[in-house]
């Protein structure tokens, strides 16, 4: 079995990629285009368009899905982290420029102030910086939003994308040379395209086959997938992002969604678990052998760091797949607590297999529990033996991780041993 | 890994020993007082397109002209300049 295939060590360089990217182009933009020479508001203006831009771009590269880039910023998840970071930051920087205009301006006159506000009095070059500041905010916004629909979230996100290529022209425009722009707008094209064409078309995704269709639970499919070419190099913990084409029955939904692979194959097939939850997923339940997929990934690193100390594994509901695959990837080579929980019995994926795999190794306890509203942790955490030891996994619905958290941190487990995986990041 | 990083950085530090924008100010633009602040972006924008000095000088009398009309029709006296943008960017090389 696969072990480790993949996944790289998160260093402080790894971590600080991602930052040092967005640093260096703002930094680098400001300092071609430091305002040497004039006053207060003019030189703030300037600046703070010139920050943002940077950012912007910056943004915009860590936008871009793929698994080398993912794993130099320390994690697809750091990598969107940051990403949102540069952006809303971009955009307050790009929001003082205009008011700064304005105060410099008022230094003159509040009619002067309001003109250099007022879009109407003046022409395109102007136009189309405003235009990227209203595109932006939309695109921003909409990433404020929690419960936007996943697809109506994307569609106004990519406006962001066209408010950067807006802004863009607004600098080169009115700059009439291009200065940092030969690196900032090839950059920002570059990833625009990369991310469509690349990541969300699937030009650069992996073909893939179902081989067998079981349903673990209800509102549940897990597929055996095998490589048409190259393999992917998974390791348990890592997950993949998916779409579904077609089969003789079938009709994928086409659209790629990132899911923690069940089981890794020694002769390069993978499993997905996929549980009912919004539309595609739903879709899916329907999934036949046969049935064309196209992977991207592997991404991710939990369950990466587990050599080295006693483990305890807390799983809600589909989160249990990293753990399946670890466990059917061999023995453990930790002691480990592994707290499942689930709705109800029809909700319980895998759990004969597990309680088997409990059976026969003797690393493994197994702690499995129905609970449809609030889960008893107290009560299951309590009959963890050396709690404060063990380095803690959790995987499963945000509020589930949050209680989890809180609770450990309760019980004296420090901050630095508990590894969570999200399944809902955006 | 780093090498990017330390190379934009390299970059960043470089750039600004002779680069950066021409820029309009109050002290190089002719009639700065009676221009709207449209007008004094997109004035910057026409004198940075320039590449020869002839189409700037040729610009910037027609500015002048006009800016002069509007200074007597406003009852305003305009200074002249210290600075010409023309020249300015002649020395920096932008213009033939
Ligand atoms: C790292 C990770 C691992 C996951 N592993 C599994 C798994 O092993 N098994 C499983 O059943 N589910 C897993 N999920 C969740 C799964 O991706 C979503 O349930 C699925 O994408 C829902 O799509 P939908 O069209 O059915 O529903 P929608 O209603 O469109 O989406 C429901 C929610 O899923 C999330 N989502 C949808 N599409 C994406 C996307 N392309 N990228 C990121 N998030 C998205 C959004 O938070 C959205 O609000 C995982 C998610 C993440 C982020």
């Amino acid at each position: 079995m696969n072990a480790v295939a993949g996944v790289s060590v998160v260093s402080p360089a790894n971590r600080l990629a991602a930052p040092a990217l967005l640093l260096a182009l703002a930094a680098g933009c400001v300092a071609w285009a430091w305002p040497a020479g004039l006053d207060g508001w003019r030189a703030l203006a300037i600046v703070s368009a010139w920050a943002g831009s940077g950012l912007l771009a910056g943004s915009l590269l860590l936008m871009v899905r793929e698994p080398r880039l993912a794993a130099l910023f320390g994690g697809l998840d750091a990598q969107y982290r940051w990403h949102h970071r540069g952006g809303v930051l971009a955009y307050a920087l790009l929001l003082i420029h205009p008011l700064a205009l304005a105060g410099a301006g008022w230094q003159e006159s509040p009619a002067v102030a309001w003109l250099a506000l007022a879009p109407w009095a003046h022409h395109w070059p102007v136009w189309l910086g405003w235009a990227g500041l209203v595109l932006l905010m939309i695109g921003l916004a909409a990433t404020f939003s929690a419960h936007l629909p996943y697809r109506r979230w994307r569609a106004l996100h990519y406006l962001a994308g066209a408010g950067v290529l807006a802004g863009l022209g607004h600098v080169a425009a009115l700059l009439a040379q291009l200065g940092p722009l030969w690196l900032l707008l090839p950059a920002s094209v570059l990833a625009i395209a990369w991310r469509l064409l690349g990541a969300d078309l699937g030009l650069a995704a992996r073909p893939y086959r179902v081989r067998s269709v079981t349903h673990p639970a209800a509102r549940m499919v897990e597929a055996v997938l095998e490589p048409c070419g190259p393999r992917m190099a998974v390791a348990p913990g890592q997950f993949v992002f998916a779409a579904f084409g077609d089969g003789a029955h079938f009709r994928g939904c086409r659209e790629f969604h990132p899911f923690t692979v069940s089981g890794v194959g020694d002769d390069g097939t993978l499993a997905v678990g996929i549980k009912a939850l919004g539309p595609c997923s739903t879709h899916v339940q329907a999934l036949e052998s046969g049935v064309t997929v196209r992977l991207e990934g592997p991404f991710g690193r939990f369950l990466a760091d587990r050599a080295k100390s006693p483990q305890l594994w807390l799983a809600g509901g589909v989160g249990i797949t990293p753990f399946i695959a670890a466990l059917r990837a061999g023995p453990l080579a930790q002691p480990t607590v592994l707290i499942y929980l689930f709705r109800g019995a029809q909700d319980a994926a895998y759990l004969e297999e597990l309680q088997t795999l409990a059976g026969a190794d003797p690393q493994l306890a197994l702690l499995a529990e129905a609970a449809d509203g609030p889960p008893p942790l107290a009560d299951l955490l309590g009959r963890v033996p050396q709690l404060a030891g063990r380095a803690v996994q959790l995987c499963g619905p945000a509020p589930l991780i949050d209680a989890a958290r809180s609770e450990l941190a309760a019980r004296g487990v420090p901050p630095g041993a508990i590894h969570f995986e999200l399944f809902d990041f955006r | 890994m780093w090498r990017p990083f330390c190379l934009l950085v390299l970059l960043a530090v470089q750039l600004p020993v002779h680069a950066g924008p021409w820029r309009a100010g109050e002290q190089n633009i002719y009639g700065w007082q009676v221009m709207t602040p449209d007008e004094r972006i997109e004035h910057q924008r026409r004198l940075r397109s320039f590449t020869s000095y002839d189409d700037c000088r040729a610009y910037q009398q027609a500015h002048h002209a006009e800016m002069a009309e509007r200074a007597r029709a406003a009852g305003v006296v305009l200074s002249p300049r210290r600075q010409s943008a023309c020249e300015q960017l002649r020395a920096q090389g932008r213009l033939q």
